[in-house]
């Protein structure tokens, strides 16, 4: 029962969500609409889990006393303190929409931006010339390194057109190639989730 | 001796980066741009459209990657109302709206343009790919009924002339896409399925990948970028923030090339050295 | 943004900084307020969106039957008592199931469009080029043939391996470029909206 069921749910939703989509059935009882409707519920449902894990993990640092237990302290005012004040003023509330503004907004920004500077360094620390396929791997990033911003046209005229090239032909079909891997394997994978051959979402290690 | 080349303190390469990106903020070079194919023919589908097309802007994105995709979404929401093509935005990702309205909202001020006549703002729709099939045979229940500021749809005259997503009332869908949910889950349930143009603004990131999709013709158009928003702007003939941040992507990019020239120096300098004190 | 917001997200953004110059507490205390912050924003965008509405409006006005799938995902909390534990497998293979629909009901279009995509007329260098780059590459990922003893995968294997660095140099030049473009927009916010020391308009 508790290895039988979730295999035969899975199929059966499977099996039905491809019937509704490929069906007039389907189409004329606005199936699919109603399926939607009761997934997103159902998924909406499950939102707490990322916060219960977040407030599991900082509550043992706080009570061991773990190094920078401090820091715990702040994540789970700031999320559980944010929360409520969602709850009472709603995510258009002015004081929540300030404090929005003020620290996600610029904070996330700032955090991918930092990823410049590493990029920069682990360049020039990783990037060598170490075999032939690392040389093409550096001449194709510096082509379109050079082809993306006009200084590398100012440098050589060539620059642009040589990116534009190695963009739309072997990168393009390198990627074709990739791509239709990935779809490939989308399929297969999800072929062995319908006939229970594929088990790890239902905490199978097999 | 060169052997010390590859061993730089990575904050001397930080601050020579930082340098480099600060400068031409003091100080415009003003390069002169190169229009790539794929945002000539972006712009060259935006003209082709009737004037009034309407035209869905999915604003895909968060705060990370506004200082690619806000560029875009301005030049191309610009070029739009320049046309009087009406445009729908609409978002699956909870920050898209906010900052697509920081955007827009003050370039249809500037060009006298109506929010509820020349475009709306449905807002964010949480659910990622079914929200996109909710709202695709009834747009106005998918939304609530309601705009981004809770607005009923029936007061927004536009919104009449869009009750489901068919070809013959959204010419044109247009993503500024940082991720999933984004233009492949546009393409896979909307654009495909039912042969409306699908046209996007990608951050740098994602180009490469889109490339297959542009030589499928499943892609119109694209915009790669902050270089594919300034190459916009220059098409538009109003060169604007991105055509001047340009400068700065030069600059950086060059200390970026230079340091891997020295660390492949440094690193050439430690072989050859091995291979003499071998011998 | 009001003045005091502005400074306030100055001091965000110098204290995510600080990080260049090394690991530093500061660093953490921003990162972990930021962590809280941005979780936080998550819950209450879906309670707003889902919880709410539902809650007071749709169950209310006589769509009870939403009570079925609202339980169903709650189930997903068993997993944190023992004995039921299992019971979190319900919700878990109803989504798995619903994604599993939905790519092999929608996806082959888009893909056999790539495919058929593929097949250029080979009158052009460039398109012999992309035709070759895109069948090695699939054989580079072929591993249910021996790249030994099939002589002719083993080859196509060995060009795809060099479209592939094509594909991920071209890769690393855009990552540059996106990456940078974040940075200058972090640099700009600071040196325009906050020091107010430049204009760009």
């Amino acid at each position: 029962m508790k290895k039988q069921l979730p295999l035969i749910l899975t199929a059966v939703v499977a099996l039905f969500i491809i019937f509704a989509n490929f069906t007039f059935y389907g189409t004329e009882k606005e199936l699919t609409g109603k399926i939607d409707r009761y997934f997103l519920i159902s998924q909406a449902a499950a939102f707490m889990i990322g916060a219960i894990n977040l407030t599991r993990i900082h509550t043992t640092n706080i009570l061991r006393k773990r190094g920078g237990y401090h820091n715990s302290i702040a994540l789970l005012l700031c999320l559980w303190g944010f929360f409520i004040l969602g709850l009472i003023q709603s995510n258009s509330g002015p004081t929540y929409k300030w404090i929005y503004e003020a620290t996600i907004v610029p904070m996330e920004a700032t955090m991918f931006s930092v990823v410049a500077f590493f990029i920069a360094s682990a360049a020039y620390r990783a990037f060598k010339v170490k075999s032939l396929e690392s040389a093409v791997l550096l001449i194709s990033a510096l082509i379109v390194m050079l082809g993306n911003v006009p200084i590398g046209s100012v440098l050589w005229s060539g620059f642009p057109e040589a990116k534009d090239w190695l963009m739309s032909v072997p990168n393009s079909g390198a990627f074709r190639g990739i791509t239709i891997g990935t779809y490939i394997g989308a399929f297969a994978t999800s072929l062995r989730i319908l006939l229970g051959l594929e088990r790890a979402h239902l905490g199978a290690r097999d | 001796m060169l052997e010390k080349l590859e061993r730089v303190d990575r904050r001397i390469i930080f601050l020579v980066l930082a340098l480099a990106l600060i400068i031409p903020l003091f100080a415009p070079i003003g390069l002169p741009l190169t229009i790539s194919p794929p945002t000539r023919a972006f712009y060259e589908v935006m003209e082709s459209l009737p004037e009034g097309s309407i035209l869905w802007f999915g604003c895909e994105y968060s705060p990370g990657a506004s200082g690619e995709l806000n560029p875009q979404l301005a030049a191309v929401f610009r070029h739009a109302m320049s046309r009087n093509l009406r445009v729908i935005l609409f978002s699956l990702w909870q920050d898209g709206p906010v900052l697509a309205r920081s955007v827009v909202d003050p370039i249809a001020e500037e060009m006298g343009k109506v929010y509820g006549v020349d475009y709306v703002n449905l807002g964010y729709k949480p659910g990622g790919v079914s929200a996109l099939r909710t709202i695709l045979h009834d747009v106005w229940a998918g939304c609530a009924n309601v705009d981004i500021d809770g607005t009923a749809l029936s007061e927004l005259p536009l919104m009449s002339e869009v009750r489901a997503i068919d070809p013959d009332t959204i010419k044109a869908v247009i993503v500024f896409s940082s991720g999933s949910p984004g233009d492949g889950d546009y393409l896979t349930y909307w654009t495909e399925p039912l042969g409306i143009i699908l046209m996007s603004g990608q951050v740098a990131v994602q180009v490469p990948t889109r490339m297959p999709q542009l030589q499928s013709g499943q892609q119109k158009g694209l915009i790669p970028g902050l270089s594919g928003a300034a190459e916009y702007e220059t098409l538009m003939g109003k060169p604007s923030t991105a055509t001047q941040l340009m400068d700065c992507q030069s600059m950086a990019h060059l200390a970026i090339i230079i340091f891997l020239i020295i660390g492949n120096i440094g690193y050439l300098g430690t072989v050859f050295g091995k291979k003499g004190g071998k011998e | 943004m009001t003045p005091t917001q502005t400074t306030l997200a100055a001091i965000g953004t110098l204290a995510l900084f600080t990080y260049l110059y090394k690991e530093n507490a500061i660093f953490r205390f921003a990162e972990h307020c930021m962590i809280g912050l941005a979780a936080a924003h998550s819950l209450v965008m879906t309670w707003d969106n889902y919880w709410k509405p539902t809650l007071t409006k749709d169950i209310p006005g006589g769509e009870w039957y939403l009570i079925i799938p609202l339980l169903l995902g709650l189930l997903i909390y068993a997993r944190y008592f023992g004995k039921i534990s299992w019971y979190a497998k319900i919700p878990m293979s109803l989504w798995v199931g619903y994604g599993v629909g939905y790519t092999l009901a929608y996806n082959p279009r888009p893909f056999l469009t790539q495919v058929t995509a593929t097949f250029l007329k080979l009158n052009t260098f460039d398109n012999v080029l992309f035709l070759l780059c895109a069948i090695c590459v699939l054989a580079y990922f072929l591993f249910t043939v021996s790249h030994e003893k099939a002589k002719s995968v083993k080859y196509m294997s060995w060009f795809g391996r060099f479209a592939i660095m094509v594909a991920l140099g071209a890769s690393f030049g855009n990552t540059v470029q996106g990456r940078l473009s974040l940075l200058i927009g972090r640099i700009r916010f600071l040196l325009e909206d906050w020091l107010k020391i430049i204009s760009l308009g």
